[in-house]
């Protein structure tokens, strides 16, 4: 019992830690996970089979591939391509950012894709003399939308993906639906949010189609090689239906084949791209939720929760969707979803494995979705924040918040009737 | 060591009415001659420390001068002294006092350290004012003796003293001009006390004219139009060094060893060390001191 109590203070205690980001996150998890071990939750051996290697090396294998695809430009390319062609027509482009920033977030890090991005958005924002704080909220709001898509568009997917067993093909046809239709409604609210702002000089304007975008694809060879590579990557996603080759092999191999055909340097600046640090905050989350596991909390947990809904399925989804979504919004949702998913899969051994599917999609939808709440719901909202800040235009937690607020609100909405509707 | 005990008393020449520098090395290049087997004849040995001079550098702001050369199959190290009657103009500055030497082709394990000592001496007004106004080859050969050569040169040997540095409150305005026309590259930031609390180069005042965002651009070849500086250019007057400054990120003491000093800029592209004691900064050794005093020195 005094080890139960201990160690839920301790997991309690670094969660609060880990979210408030007052120490170094990676490092709270790994002493949190070498003091679960130490005071004997769970042996070494046990601890190390709890780190799941699906989602760690799916995210060293994109990780490393989407590093290389970021050195041909084409994103950049991509986004000034799509400036010029609605002729520099500030709405326009606002809406096409957004756009293009969900799609890229769904098959790329939501941060790496606000990383690329964002600096573009203020280049033209500047040029065409408004503020970028617009069309960054708007982005760092359609990157969560658009991560929610896919198995690969945010952490929290990889993790519910590898444990429910549920794969790329199984996101994009349960998810893609409702994810287009909260894009349009996005696209629809910020239009209403920051039309009035948008007014732009015909001079303005032309200063935009005076950027050669084509200048941005800087090496071509890279281009070909890492778009053939991520497509391939995409296409063996797809076909785990057929060839049952799951998707962390599927990743590792396409990481392997890009190092082999762009050659040219030495293999260790590839892993560079690897975020070494998100991996260890992932090693030391899985051994701590593994300890709560094994202290039998995760089950109380459950039993709980099944207990406050009455173990109805509906109530479940419904509420989890909710409760997902608002703890997601000021807590980090990745060790959220990774506390919640023994916590689910615990309620499957009470009511079914088979019936709780719409219980994952709860979780997924609400955690990503929650990210948009406040400004410290996601990380692509304080990367994105924090370089339009020291860019000259800071965006506070109260600003960024009113928008992102009125849109997850929106969104866990509408997610609800879907769930309802498609999956009860 | 006692640098008197490296020169041979005969080799001194006080007065003598050499005209020119190049006068006096062939004079003192005749002493060496009568007195050792050198492997090559007088006229190459002078021939290759005029090549030497040719690449100039040999003269100190001191008035020490230190015509040298290396000589290839020669394994000593020979120095001659001549004390002009007063101080000689040249095309290189002053000379009040001149030592040539000649060493092997690498330089021996002395000839260095001589370097430095000679230079610490000359410095030292009080010391160099005594020691010309000697008459006598044997009261200078003694005077030489009080000239220490430690073993090994250390960075305090090549540095800069009494460095350039700027003030936290300065402008960026004023640190251009700094840069601009004192040809430097490289500040340290001091309080003041002298204390280092920053750094600041070139590069972190061009990196103020490129506005954050577009540093973090991919690539930046797309854009043609945009006009760099126009920003930094209207508040240079208001935009203070502090704000654009970096934590020091370098230091070496005054006795590390040039070797030391050498890999810090190797391993880490610096171009410039402060030299630190007590916190402040008494002087800044650079690459360009290495070549200069270590490699051509």
């Amino acid at each position: 019992m005094v080890q139960i109590i201990i160690g839920v203070a301790f997991f309690i205690l670094l969660f609060i830690l880990i979210s408030l980001e007052v120490v170094n996150k990676t490092i709270l998890a790994i002493l949190g996970a070498v003091l679960f071990i130490s005071m004997g939750i769970l042996d070494q051996s046990e601890a190390f089979k709890d780190v799941d290697w699906d989602v760690i090396f799916l995210l060293i294998g994109m990780m490393v591939i989407v590093g290389v695809t970021k050195r041909s430009g084409l994103y950049q390319y991509i986004a000034i391509k799509s400036a010029k062609a609605v002729g520099g027509d500030p709405v326009k482009i606002l809406i096409l950012f957004s756009l293009i920033t969900a799609v890229m977030s769904a098959f790329l890090d939501n941060v790496t894709t606000v990383l690329i991005l964002t600096p573009v958005m203020i280049l033209i924002a500047v040029e065409l003399g408004l503020s970028p704080v617009p069309f960054i909220i708007s982005s760092a709001l359609a990157s969560n939308i658009g991560g929610t898509a896919t198995l690969i568009g945010d952490p929290p997917n990889i993790m519910i993906g590898s444990a429910a067993g549920l794969g790329f093909t199984d996101f994009l046809i349960n998810l893609g639906p409702l994810i287009l239709i909260l894009l349009v409604i996005h696209c629809g609210m910020i239009f209403l949010f920051f039309r009035k702002d948008m007014n732009v000089s015909m001079e303005r304007r032309a200063r935009i189609m005076e950027f050669d975008e084509s200048a941005s694809l800087s090496d071509r060879a890279i281009l070909v090689k890492s778009l053939s590579v991520l497509l391939l990557v995409i296409v063996g996603f797809l076909l785990h239906g057929v060839t049952n080759i799951e998707p962390a092999t599927i990743a590792l191999g396409g990481a392997a084949l890009l190092m082999l055909l762009v050659g040219g340097e030495e293999v260790d600046g590839y892993f560079h791209e690897v975020e070494w640090e998100t991996i260890f905050f992932f090693f030391g989350l899985f051994i701590m939720v593994g300890g709560l596991v094994e202290l039998g909390v995760i089950d109380k947990l459950a039993a709980a929760y099944l207990k406050l809904t009455g173990g109805n399925i509906e109530k479940t989804s419904f509420s989890l969707i909710w409760v997902s979504g608002l703890l997601s919004s000021f807590l980090d949702n990745i060790p959220y979803v990774a506390t919640m998913i023994p916590l689910v899969k615990s309620m499957g051994t009470e009511i079914g494995a088979s019936a709780i599917t719409p219980i994952w999609w709860s979780l997924a939808i609400g955690s990503c979705l929650g990210g948009n709440g406040t400004l410290i719901g996601a990380s692509a909202n304080v990367v994105s924040s924090g370089i339009s800040g020291r860019s000259g235009y800071k965006i506070s937690f109260l600003e960024f918040t009113k928008y992102g607020f009125i849109s997850m609100v929106i969104s866990l909405a509408v997610s609800s009737v879907y769930i309802f509707v498609v999956f009860l | 060591m006692k640098f008197g005990s490296l020169v041979d008393k005969e080799c001194i020449i006080i007065g003598n009415g050499f005209k020119s520098i190049d006068e006096a090395i062939d004079g003192l290049i005749e002493l060496f001659f009568r007195r050792k087997k050198l492997p090559m004849n007088p006229e190459e040995v002078s021939r290759i420390v005029r090549n030497r001079e040719q690449l100039g550098g040999t003269v100190l702001p001191s008035g020490l001068a230190i015509p040298h050369g290396r000589i290839e199959g020669f394994h000593d190290l020979l120095i001659g002294i001549w004390i002009p009657e007063s101080p000689l103009e040249t095309d290189h500055g002053t000379v009040r006092f001149l030592v040539f030497s000649l060493t092997s082709k690498s330089g021996t394990a002395l000839y260095l350290p001589m370097l430095a000592a000679l230079a610490r001496f000359s410095q030292n007004e009080e010391a160099m004012g005594h020691f010309l106004s000697v008459r006598d080859k044997h009261e200078a050969h003694r005077i030489l003796d009080d000239i220490i050569l430690k073993q090994e040169i250390t960075v305090e040997d090549i540095m800069t003293r009494e460095p350039v540095t700027c003030k936290p409150e300065a402008t960026v305005a004023e640190l251009a001009d700094i840069f601009y026309q004192k040809n430097l590259s490289y500040l340290p930031v001091v309080d003041g006390k002298g204390t280092q609390i920053g750094e600041v180069t070139i590069k972190d005042l061009i990196s103020r004219g490129i506005p954050d965002y577009v540093r973090r651009l991919a690539n930046t070849r797309f854009l043609k139009t945009l006009e760099p500086f126009e920003a930094l250019l209207k508040e240079e007057d208001k935009i203070q060094v502090k704000e654009i400054m970096r934590k020091p990120s370098r230091k070496v003491t005054p006795d590390a060893s040039i070797i030391e000093a050498a890999t810090l800029m190797t391993n880490h592209g610096f171009r410039h060390l402060p030299v630190l004691e007590k916190g402040k900064v008494i002087g800044i050794v650079s690459e360009t001191d290495i070549l200069k005093k270590v490699i051509r020195g």
